[in-house]
């Protein structure tokens, strides 16, 4: 099996540095570019949502690949339209594809596109499925209280649509998976669900840096994910090299879920990869979640940073704690 | 480490101006955690937790936390 395509979408609307910096005056436009290596990031519309975006997408990924080819749909998503009917069933009728086709969703974050081969991979393997569709998508920015301007700097909204084909070629190697549900409330947003509803009257908190929030929006409690990063990713990168007997010396590149810059400069540093096969890049798109390393990964294909036949590792790791980590070859 | 380069790349880490000895006080800010967090790992090879960072207040608490015996 093999990567047979990959697309993304940005929404139109983009937010810039210059225009955080007008709404948050002690935030200049170049500190925050030089903190987090984020110049834009692009935010769906009020009446868009994550499955809008998994629509558009989608079709843009079938002008180029029979859509009727489809028997799988995986969808994560931390942004459903609705707690039910799923969201990978909607997109199922939305895309008219063949009333055979499995979908569902599953809620991940930062490590969601890695999970995602992962289940296509033992779809295909345990011949459930040939072709499967799977798409990220998120939209945090819904999320986000309009005056947290640490996380309305750092995320944006995007989503990449996948194809993960049955071949002959081995094209999807060995995973390394992980969990540590402990870090739970360093990412989370509280209320909304049935443990804590959504509640109109909920007070705002301001923190230590001017950042708003309240239990109905997304609470990041970033030194305690920059710990996790770092306790976690290089063992991971290292674990993953060796159950495919691989080295970073035979690696020919490297995409790790595009954070933010000062994560990624210190975890190439730390792991000593070579900048010259290190993909960072996200200066137009911010942390799009799930979608990072999709995007990151078209972007290297399109660009010929990577061919037919380069061996490269992409790693995801965030939210739940969750985190994972593949060895794929173009 | 000798504690007058600690001083110096600390203040340069902490982006603070003027002198710094063992008495300034540092507030921690989100931002500045992480970068301690980051600081201490690369230079000394110890991992020291968010928790154990909210009782520092000066430069002194920092280098307790680190280690006394890792300074000369």
């Amino acid at each position: 099996m093999h990567i047979a395509s990959i697309e993304y979408y940005l929404p139109e609307i983009i937010v810039d540095n210059a225009q955080l910096a007008q709404e948050f005056p002690e935030w200049a436009a170049e500190k925050i570019f030089d903190k987090i290596g984020i110049a834009r990031r692009h935010v769906a519309r009020k009446d868009e949502t994550a499955l809008d975006m998994a629509v558009k997408v989608s079709e843009v990924i079938f002008e180029n690949y029979d859509k009727n080819k489809i028997d799988f749909i995986l969808l994560c998503t931390q942004s459903p339209d609705y707690f039910l009917p799923t969201s990978a069933c909607i997109l199922q009728e939305k895309l008219g594809l063949p009333k055979n086709t499995g979908a569902l969703d599953f809620n991940l974050g930062c490590s969601g596109f890695i999970y995602g081969l992962a289940l296509a991979k033992g779809l295909i393997t345990g011949n459930i499925a040939n072709n499967v569709l799977l798409v990220t998508s998120e939209t945090y920015s819904k999320h986000i209280h309009l005056k947290d301007k640490a996380n309305r700097s750092i995320f944006g909204d995007g989503a990449a649509a996948t194809i993960i084909s049955r071949s002959e070629r081995n094209g999807i190697l060995e995973f390394e998976l992980g969990t540590d549900g402990n870090g739970m409330n360093n990412l989370i947003v509280p209320n909304g669900g049935f443990r804590a509803k959504f509640n109109i009257d909920e007070k705002d908190i301001v923190d230590d840096n001017g950042n708003v929030r309240n239990n109905n929006c997304l609470w990041m409690n970033g030194p305690e994910i920059f710990d996790f990063t770092i306790e976690n990713v290089p063992p991971l990168v290292t674990r993953v090299l060796e159950k495919n007997m691989l080295s970073i010396e035979t690696i020919d590149y490297v995409i790790l879920h595009q954070a933010n810059k000062y994560m990624l400069d210190y975890l190439r540093k730390k792991m000593k990869i070579p900048p010259g096969k290190f993909y960072q890049n996200m200066e137009e798109t911010g942390n799009t979640v799930s979608s990072t390393i999709p995007i990151a990964l078209k972007d290297c294909i399109e660009k010929g940073t990577v061919k037919s036949g380069s061996k490269v590792l992409l790693a995801g790791f965030g939210v739940g704690y969750s985190w994972g980590a593949v060895v794929i070859e173009i | 480490m000798d504690k007058r380069f600690f001083f110096k790349e600390l203040q340069e880490t902490l982006e603070l101006e003027g002198k710094m000895d063992e008495t300034t006080q540092i507030h921690l800010t989100s931002l500045s955690t992480l970068a301690i967090i980051a600081f201490v790992d690369e230079n000394f090879e110890k991992r020291v937790k968010v928790a154990d960072l909210k009782n520092v207040n000066k430069v002194a608490d920092l280098i307790k936390l680190i280690g006394i015996e890792n300074f000369s």
